[in-house]
């Protein structure tokens, strides 16, 4: 495999939008005016523009779902412990995750063959990783049971896009597969207790930037005053936020009714995903809850911005692999079905997504002046 | 929870950064609404339950109590080296 480069992406894979980046947002192939998604806005956009087939990135909340989804693009996450994590800057080490984007699900199966496996210097990788399985074909999926959660399309969920990936569900269903409603009533908690556990886990992973051993040095006068000027220097307001509210619900006073408060939603979350996986075999839900928003619309209120994730951070609370796809498009901007899978079902959600993309068409749609590789 | 200036300023000490007073006020309202979506967590019912801390639950994996020369290892994901030594800059200038 031929490493092409690197793409811009949010400070420390810290964003939803693509804004977060010290060289500047990406740009939506598909409208520079609105966001790419993020936090691996350059990965997304530069498949979507067909500069490159097929780009990394990481998910630890939805960083590739979510720019997969507002640029029209494949992207999927793995299961927790698939892919090595050799290599990448930690974020939040008990979410974090590395995975894939390319122009279609099959497209995406090539590359995750290729990047998953074992690696015995990540201690998270799991030692059974591979994915090497042969696609399961539509004769597979047969009768598979698609669940469709009523609070994964709640307050939040454009109409548009919740039509849109009904209008795929159904589509499913046309392919020999069953939809069924399963409640999923912990993800109402989601957000918030993502927010807390990945903010607690930053700050705890970024304290080794200290301008001394490690990141860029911005001298004081005094050892102390020369770390904390470094730190203040080298990260953006975003990460700055993200390590004050780790390191305060990490605090003396306040760790069990935050950080402890948010493992035990997480252990909530996990059990709604396996009581939910007891009566289908995968998830359908929106990946983002709209279309591309415009630039700067989150500049004032970084909990807006959070609330995007509502849809993405649930799989990653409980390890689990999801997939993206572009879905019928709303006001003529990409939308993005996400199937999320039992651990380790990424050949079930790459052959449900491939022979979703033998159906349909929106997969191949290209944003304005951009073409196609035949 | 709303924190004033002087509790930023004493959790931006904590967090190690160099906040001056009007990047503090800048905070405060950003903070505000951080610490309110926090604080829905209480609401979840979690009574009875534990933790989850890792998904697969193990702890940290263990290799053969073998010993192993690591400086190749260390020197490849080091910014610099040298003969096998990782070059750091000066602590103290």
């Amino acid at each position: 495999m031929a490493c092409l480069g690197k793409t811009n992406m949010d400070e420390f894979a810290m964003g939803t939008t693509g804004e977060n980046s010290a060289f500047g947002s990406t740009l939506n192939p598909w409208d520079p005016g609105r966001v790419p998604g993020g936090s691996s806005s350059g990965s997304a956009a530069a498949v979507a523009a067909r500069l490159v087939p097929a780009a990394l990135g990481t998910d630890t909340g939805g960083s590739v779902r979510m720019p997969a989804a507002y640029c029209g693009v494949s992207g999927i996450k793995p299961s927790y412990g698939l892919v090595s994590r050799r290599g990448m800057v930690a974020y939040a080490s008990s979410l974090d995750q590395a995975g894939a984007f390319a122009a279609s699900a099959r497209d995406l199966r090539l590359l995750l063959r290729a990047v998953a496996g074992h690696d015995p210097q990540d201690s998270t990788s799991l030692p059974q990783a591979a994915c090497a399985a042969a696609p399961l074909g539509k004769d597979g999926l047969q009768g598979l049971k698609i669940g469709v959660a009523p609070e994964f399309f709640a307050a939040g969920v454009e109409d548009g896009v919740a039509a849109s990936v009904r209008e795929a569900v159904a589509a499913l269903e046309q392919l020999g597969m069953r939809a069924v409603e399963v409640a999923m009533p912990s993800l109402a908690h989601a957000i918030p207790a993502y927010y807390v556990i990945a903010c607690a886990e930053a700050s705890s992973n970024l304290a080794r930037y200290d301008g001394l051993l490690y990141g860029s040095r911005a001298a004081a006068d005094g050892l102390d005053a020369t770390v904390a000027r470094s730190r203040s220097a080298g990260f953006g307001a975003e990460v700055q936020r993200r390590i004050m509210l780790g390191t305060f619900v990490l605090s003396h006073g306040y760790v069990d009714a935050y950080y402890r408060q948010a493992l035990k939603v997480r252990q909530l979350v996990r059990r709604d995903f396996e009581t939910a996986f007891e009566s289908c075999d995968l998830l359908a839900a929106p990946a983002a809850p709209t279309a591309a928003p415009p630039l700067g619309s989150f500049v004032d209120d970084p909990v807006l911005m959070y609330s995007q994730d509502l849809c993405t951070a649930p799989a990653n609370l409980a390890g689990l692999p999801a997939i993206a796809l572009p879905c019928a498009p709303v006001g003529g901007l990409p939308a993005g079905l996400q199937l999320i899978g039992p651990m380790l079902a990424e050949n079930l959600l790459l052959s449900a997504g491939e022979a979703y993309q033998e159906a349909t068409e929106h997969h191949k749609a290209l944003p304005p002046g951009c073409e196609d590789w035949a | 929870m709303k924190l004033s200036t002087a509790q930023l300023r004493q959790l931006a000490a904590l967090a190690r950064l160099e906040l001056d007073d009007g990047q503090l006020r800048a905070l405060e309202g950003d903070f505000a609404r951080m610490m309110a979506m926090a604080e829905q967590i209480q609401q979840a019912p979690t009574a009875g339950l534990d933790g989850l801390s890792h998904v697969h639950g193990h702890g940290l994996a263990l290799r053969a109590d073998e010993p192993a020369d690591a400086g190749a290892n260390l020197a490849a994901g080091a910014v610099a080296h040298r003969d096998g030594m990782v070059v750091v800059p000066p602590v103290i200038d």
